[in-house]
Order: structure tokens, then sequence, then C-alpha cells
């Protein structure tokens, strides 16, 4: 008779428990399920590679160990973190405000092209003053950039979507021509940039490695851009014209000022991140310059849910992949195709298991996480 | 949707058991194995020595059928033949080319060797950080002392191909179709005009450029142009162009010579030969020269005729004995160092 006032845990049917389980820990099942998601890629990428016939574990150790396992790896993989995570802010804040920007590519490049101008040809300045002119220069350029189609969007309602990846391509061989013509250096047989003066380098962070100091620079920023997005009036502004434009007019937010801010910040990011890999890692505009950087900082941003702990994790998953795909080939001598596709995998299956997150918090939660 | 996704949960759990055993494994006996033996040597250790390393980066596939191609073969040539302990990257671009030469030589490689012209200031750049490391790269320019740049002349072969062109002609008028108007390309015509002018004092160039490596309509077009004009020999020299520039030749039946590769397969019969620019051979040389000691580091060496970069490929039936002879005279005087550096900024006949 006393079962029926007090029920004890093992009368409650299990289907109640699973989901009470997941609702008082639904971070942990999240990051557990991207974890498991991320094993399952590897699990069928080795499937893939035992069938090319090279001994899987072989691979991913070397994945592992050439993106952690050793002093250079380790320093390369934070090195590619930096422009992934500054492309991956920018569409996030982009996304934030409402805009939909997948042109990081190409203000990324354009922020290159900045740090050239500035860190290449404006000599006689303090180290200290010109890498921040050299920054500010590629922010500047970014935002530029960004502003082209945030500005058609603003004033003729042009497609932001479509404004953005075009730009892309008119950036991509704008940086072609500059680097053959006006920008070319005068003293290299190829067609690269010049080369940006010793004053505008990034010191090196960890000694025998590529780190350099935008990784912290990169690490700060993060924090100073949530810190405006979630913490400032602007930043609330910025949120509520993404999510109801007419709601936000309503409520008498200035509208063309909360997307010129959130403009420059997208923009901006993208191009401090260009600016940041031009004068800490590669000192001159190359053929190629952005490895498609901007266009993983979209899926980085995604897979990140646009929070920042998760877009920081999310980057690094992207540069360890980026590093030990390099590390599986010249190590494990996995075929290039065959990286791709496992690349591939791992970025699907993590998508995957975001949208599997989001019906589950659904479930449990009865709204999103 | 509250059951779907319960199923999904499940799924999920299930799969997760799944793959934590192996997972589970993996750091417990892995790291032990792999300290110790970087796999390869320790079969090899007896017989000899320590096996020289030997790494290369290229920066398109090794499927490419050319240029990467030749040199992987080569490599792997050369990794039985030496036994060496080797090891490539493909497809690198030139934004990450700094990071895999570093891996590698921070990895203890006795020589990195880049297989691309837009390496050249990677390589140079990232040597002085490895005075241990030998670096290699086909360029033009080795400024540290641990460097080795090794580049073709791009022009002997030419030279060659112009004498079996002079000779063979009819209308004394050559086509040439190359990618553009730059220095290395007026070199190739001015080789191609002095070749040919070996035995025909008579002798035309028709200088055509297509503009871009992959052009092979326009390249087609330019050659048919070309052969509308009187040209009865058609030179192509124009990347993928080159195969565009033969099928014109097929269809209007006229000879020509291929470049880079042997191209006799695109026409039999109607391909006299190529200008073979073998890419295997830069590799080759440099480790050879690392296991001889002969080669000397901080040099670039222009290699052509005489170190075998640059050859001509098996005639077809369509030459005589008499023109065969001729390319054999002209390639000894060119070992014998007769042949002057054809001119690159203008054309000569101008």
């Amino acid at each position: 008779m006393s079962e029926l006032t007090t029920p004890n845990a093992l009368s409650i049917p299990i289907k109640d428990r699973v989901l009470q389980f997941a609702r008082n820990n639904m971070g942990i099942v999240s990051t557990l399920i991207s974890i498991f998601a991320i094993i399952l890629a590897l699990f069928i990428g080795g499937i893939l590679i035992a069938l090319a016939g090279i001994n899987p574990w072989e691979a991913v150790t070397y994945l592992i160990k050439g993106s952690f396992g050793n002093r250079y790896g380790f320093g390369e993989t934070l090195t590619r973190f930096v422009p992934l995570l500054f492309s991956s802010l920018s569409f996030a804040i982009a996304h934030k405000s409402g805009f939909f920007n997948v042109g990081a590519e190409g203000q990324l490049l354009m922020g290159a092209v900045g740090g050239v101008l500035v860190g290449a040809y404006v000599t006689g300045l303090n180290p200290v003053l010109h890498v921040i002119l050299c920054i500010l220069s590629g922010v500047l350029f970014g935002a530029i950039w960004a502003g082209i189609a945030g500005l058609l969007k603003i004033f003729l309602g042009a497609d932001e979507l479509i404004n953005t990846m075009m730009l892309n391509y008119v950036a991509l061989l704008l940086v072609d021509f500059l680097i053959q013509g006006p920008l070319k250096s005068p003293d290299s047989y190829l067609f690269v940039s010049a080369t940006i003066l010793p004053s505008a380098k990034l010191p090196i962070i960890l000694s025998k490695t590529p780190l350099h100091l935008g990784f912290i620079i990169s690490l700060v920023v993060t924090a100073a851009v949530f810190y405006l997005v979630y913490r400032t009036p602007i930043g609330f502004q910025m949120r509520t014209v993404g999510a109801n434009r007419k709601a936000a007019s309503y409520a008498g937010i200035n509208i063309v000022w909360a997307t010129i801010i959130a403009l420059i910040t997208t923009g901006g990011l993208a191009g401090m991140g260009g600016a940041l890999e031009l004068m800490g890692a590669q000192f001159k505009i190359v053929n190629g310059f952005s490895a498609g950087y901007g266009y993983d900082g979209i899926g980085v941003a995604v897979m990140g849910r646009y929070n920042p702990i998760g877009i920081i994790l999310a980057t690094l998953l992207f540069a360890v992949i980026r590093v030990g795909m390099g590390a599986m080939q010249r190590g494990a001598g996995v075929p290039f195709p065959l990286l791709n596709v496992i690349q591939g995998l791992i970025i699907v299956f993590v998508i995957a298991s975001g949208y599997l997150t989001n019906k589950l918090s659904e479930t449990v939660i009865g709204g999103r996480a | 949707m509250k059951k779907f996704s319960l199923v999904m949960i499940f799924v999920l759990l299930i799969g997760m058991l799944a793959a934590c055993t192996p997972a589970a494994e993996k750091p417990a006996d892995q790291p032990v194995a792999e300290t110790p033996a970087p796999e390869k040597p320790a079969a090899d250790a007896p017989t000899a020595e320590k096996p020289l390393r030997v790494a290369m980066v290229f920066n398109t596939t090794i499927k490419d059928g050319g240029y990467a191609q030749f040199g992987y073969e080569a490599l792997m040539a050369l990794k039985e033949k030496y036994n060496l302990e080797v090891s490539y990257q493909e497809s690198v671009g030139d934004a990450t080319i700094k990071d895999v030469l570093r891996s590698y030589a921070a990895d203890g490689y006795d020589l990195v060797y880049a297989h691309e012209l837009y390496f050249t200031e990677a390589v140079n750049e990232v040597a002085p950080e490895f005075p241990d490391v030998k670096f290699g790269v086909t360029g033009y320019m080795a400024s540290s002392p641990n460097v080795i740049a090794l580049d073709a002349t791009n022009w002997q072969g030419v030279y060659l191909a112009g004498v079996v062109a002079g000779m063979m002609t009819k209308s004394n008028k050559i086509a040439m179709v190359t990618v553009s108007q730059s220095p290395i390309a007026l070199t190739m015509v001015n080789a191609m005009y002095m070749g040919a002018l070996t035995h025909n004092p008579n002798v035309q160039i028709l200088h055509l450029f297509t503009g871009s490596f992959d052009d092979v309509v326009k390249a087609k077009e330019m050659a048919t142009a070309a052969i509308k004009d009187g040209a009865d020999i058609v030179y192509a020299n124009a990347g993928l162009g080159t195969v565009g520039a033969i099928e014109a030749a097929k269809e209007h039946n006229t000879y020509a010579i291929g470049s880079s590769s042997d191209r006799s397969s695109l026409a039999p019969d109607l391909v006299l030969t190529s200008n073979i620019l073998d890419s295997g051979r830069y590799i080759t040389i440099a480790v050879e020269g690392l296991i001889n000691g002969d080669l000397e580091w901080g040099k670039v060496y222009v290699l052509g005729v005489k170190e075998g970069v640059e050859y001509l490929a098996p005639f077809n039936n369509a030459v005589p004995q008499d023109v065969k002879d001729a390319v054999q005279q002209a390639t000894q005087d060119m070992i014998d160092g007769k042949v002057p550096t054809p001119p690159s900024d203008k054309y000569m006949w101008e």
C-alpha cells in the first residue's frame, strides 16, 4: 500500500528515468554525443583506410601524434587554430545579428591585403605600433569588404548570402591581380606579394614551433566579442535585430546602426584573422593564402552552436584534423583523396550530432539548449 | 516525435558502447610500441647502417600523369635501389608548404625535397632553421648552405626538337604553341629556331601562345590556324593545351612534336617525337648526390641534356635515319658545350 504514496526510484518507468537524467545533465550528454560522433566518423574512416590496405590504428595514431604528440605538431595545430577561430567567430556574430555572412574567405584575404599594405610599405615604426597598425588595417579592410554586401542589404535589400559569396571570388581574383602586379615583390621570381617588415611580424610564443602571439590575441578577441554581444547594450540590439527585425524596429532599436556595428564586427574579425595569419605565419601573400579557412569557419560555427566555448572546441577539432591529416599522409601513407573523405565524414557526423542534440533537448526540456 | 528521439538516443548509446571497446584499447598499447620503433628501420637495421630518410613534397596529386608522377615514381625506384625510408605528401598548397617542410625536418629526415618551383622561397626560408637537414627544391635559388636547387634549362630539349622539325618540314614553316611570351617561352622559341637552322637556313617559326596552362580548345584553334597558314610541323609546349595542338595536327594530317612526356599515343603516326622533361631525374640526382657526396650544397644546378633531364622520346617511323643522326650529333654538341644559350628577351629573327 505504501508504494502508492512514496514511489521509489525503481518504480519510475525506465523512459522517464532516462529523460530525467538527460534533463539534469544536458551539457554532458551533448558533449558525449559530439565526442561519440567523432569516434564514429573515425571508426568508419578506419574501415576505409583498412580497405585501402593501411593499418587504421597506425593512421589514427599519426592523426593524434601529428597534431598533439610532438612539440612542432602541437604548435602547428594552435597556429592553424587562429585563422579558423576568426572566420568562425565572424560567421557566428553575423548569424547572431541576423546576417548571413559566407564571405569570411574574401574578408580574410582582404584583411591580409590590408596587413601587407601597412606591414610591408610603412617603414620606420616601433614594432608594437607597427603590429597594432597592421592589425587595424586588416580589420578595416575586412570590415569594408563585408560592408559592401552589408550596405547593399541595408539600402537596396540585396541578398547578403549571394553578395558575400560572390565577393569571395572578387577578393580571390583581386588578390591574384595584386600579387601579379602592384603588390608583387620586386625581388621574387614568383607571383607573391612583398614580405612584411620584421617590425610587423608577430613574435613566436613557443620556441621551435610556428606558434605566434596571434593565438593569445585570438582568445582575447573571442572573449571581447562575446562580451560585446552578450553584455553590452549594442550587443543586445544586434541580437534583437538578428532575432526579429520588425520587433526590434518596433522596440525603437536603430536597425541600421545595429547592423552596421554587426558588419564591422563580422568583417573586421575575418580581416583580423587574415592579418594575423599574415603577420604570424606566412609574412607574405602567396597563391592560395587562405587554405579554405573562411569556408571551414562556417562549419566550425555551426558545430560550436554559436557559443564561445563550443566554437573554441570546434575550432580546435578542425585544426587538429587539418594538421593531423598531413601527418597521416606523411607517416602512414594514407592517400590524400581518402583524407578528404574522412574529413568530410567527421564534419557530417558532428553536424548531425548537433541536430540530434537539438532534437534531444526539445524532447527533454521542451526547447532548444 | 518523442518516440523517434528515444530511438535515436538508444541507437547512439548502443553505438557508443560498440565504439568504446576498440577506442579504449588503442592508447593502452599503441604508444609503447610506437615510440622506440619508427616502423621500417627495425627490419633493415641488421643489414646496413641506418637507412637514409628521404621526404618529398608535391603541390599536386601524384597521379597527374606528368611532372609530379615522374617524381613520385623516381622516388619509389630510389627507395628500392638504395633501401631508403621514404615519405611524401601530395597536394600541398603554397600556404602550408612551410609547415610541411618543418614537420619533416623536425622529424629528422635526412633529405627533404620540394618538387615544385613555387616552393623555392619557402625552402630557402625554412632551411636555415634546420642546419643538419638537407633540403632540395626544383627551383632557382639556394641561399642556405644546406639547400640545393635543381632546375631544367628548359631549352636544350626544344633545341633537339628544333633539329627534327627543321629537317622534316617541307613548307619551312614550323608552328610553335606555348603558354605565354615569358622569357622562358622566348628561350624555347629561339632554341627551336636555332635547332631548326642547323640543317635548314630558310626555316620560319610561327609562335602562338594561349595564355593559359589548361586551355585545350584555344591551343587547338591556334594550331589549326597555323596549319591553315602553311605550317607543316606543330610543336606544342602549352601545358594541357599540348593535347589540343596535337589534336589539331591529327585532324589536318600534319606532323607534330609533343613535349613534357611522350605524347606518341595521341597520334602514333604523326607525333614524330616529344621533348621530354624528366622531372624524376631531380630527386634521383639529389639522392644520389647525397649518397655519393658529389653534389655541392648551397648551389643551383641547371640541368639539361647532359644530365639526362631533357631528351627526345623514341622517334616514330616517319623519321628517317639522317634526322636521327643529326639529333645524335646535336646532343653531342650540347654535351660538349658548343651550343650557346638562346636569348630570352626577343625573337632571334627580329
